[in-house]
């Protein structure tokens, strides 16, 4: 594929296809830097804003900065207090995956690894909308490996 | 005492636990008493092998950090005083000594520089940190545009 010379301008490549990023100061080439020191430079950096910048240094630096912005989501649900039931508090980002018509940002669901359902609450609880409708999104999320249940209480009839 | 060549032909001295620092000329010098044959390095620049050579003798006898694992991951070490007046006093030539750290296999020395790097790049603009690393940027507009969408994306996740 990299052999691919006809490349045009309007192409958007995968972001598999990264090269070591070629290094100029003016006109004047400099040797290039190991890909493993890259990834050790890289591998303390986690805030958003910083890996956000990162991605649009070069394709290397998109490959891998781009899957961790998304490798671990969060679906919440919090307790009304008033109502006394469980209410979902997702982000936009689970939301669109629910619904799946943004074929954009599903795309975006193999980069996720790791997923934290929580409740905020008192005590543990049995969430009910967990057993029908989020176990079937954590299948379409098909790199993820963790799943961390936080203050949740698994009833049977989740498996 | 043993003798280093650099790329450009100059000599450096220094003792054996001084270069026992680099993994790799410690193996070399398993097997050899004070010789009088100079030591090529030919990857790395006189400039640059003074720095080293004096990195690690401030830091003679201190123990080796033992392998890791992952040595794709930065350790998570604490940055000394000298240390960072060290690195932050050459950060012109922060990449060179980096890459000659990685060579002669210092792994304390490439610690302090991956993880002095990583401190620069937080907070900086991409075009910032395009120049900290003489980077090409070899994205298209379009790929451009398809990441700024995915930023916006991750800022929801």
């Amino acid at each position: 594929m990299s052999d691919n010379s006809g490349l045009t301008p309007t192409t958007v490549r995968d972001l598999e296809e990264w090269s070591t990023p070629e290094r100029r100061r003016g006109d004047q080439p400099l040797d290039p830097i190991p890909n493993e020191i890259y990834l050790k430079i890289l591998s303390d950096m986690h805030h958003k804003e910083d890996l956000s910048k990162l991605a649009l240094v070069c394709r290397f630096f998109a490959s891998i900065a781009i899957p961790r912005l998304f490798k671990k989501i969060f679906i919440r649900f919090e307790c009304d207090q008033l109502s006394k039931t469980w209410k979902e508090s997702h982000t936009r980002f689970y939301n669109v995956l629910r619904e799946g018509d943004d074929r954009f940002a599903v795309s975006l669901c193999r980069y996720i690894r790791e997923c934290e359902i929580h409740s905020t609450g008192r005590e543990p609880t049995t969430i009910v909308s967990l057993a029908t409708g989020d176990m079937k999104n954590l299948l379409s999320m098909r790199n993820l490996t963790t799943l961390d249940l936080r203050s949740l209480d698994l009833s049977p009839a989740l498996f | 005492m043993f003798t280093l060549l650099s790329e450009d032909g100059i000599s450096f001295q220094a003792e054996r636990d001084v270069l026992e620092r680099s993994v790799l000329l410690k193996n070399m010098l398993e097997d050899v008493q004070d010789s009088s044959n100079s030591i090529p390095l030919p990857n790395v620049a006189s400039a640059v092998l003074e720095k080293v050579l004096h990195f690690c003798e401030h830091h003679r006898g201190d123990p080796l950090p033992v392998p890791e694992e992952d040595e794709t991951r930065m350790r998570k070490i604490v940055i000394e005083d000298w240390d960072y007046d060290f690195i932050s006093a050459n950060c012109d030539i922060v990449f060179e000594i980096i890459m000659a750290a990685n060579y002669l296999d210092i792994k304390d020395l490439l610690d302090l520089g991956c993880k002095y790097v990583a401190s620069l790049i937080k907070g900086k603009s991409t075009e910032q940190i395009r120049e900290l690393f003489h980077i090409v940027n070899d994205l298209t507009p379009e790929e451009e545009e398809k990441i700024k969408k995915e930023n916006q994306w991750a800022e929801a996740v």
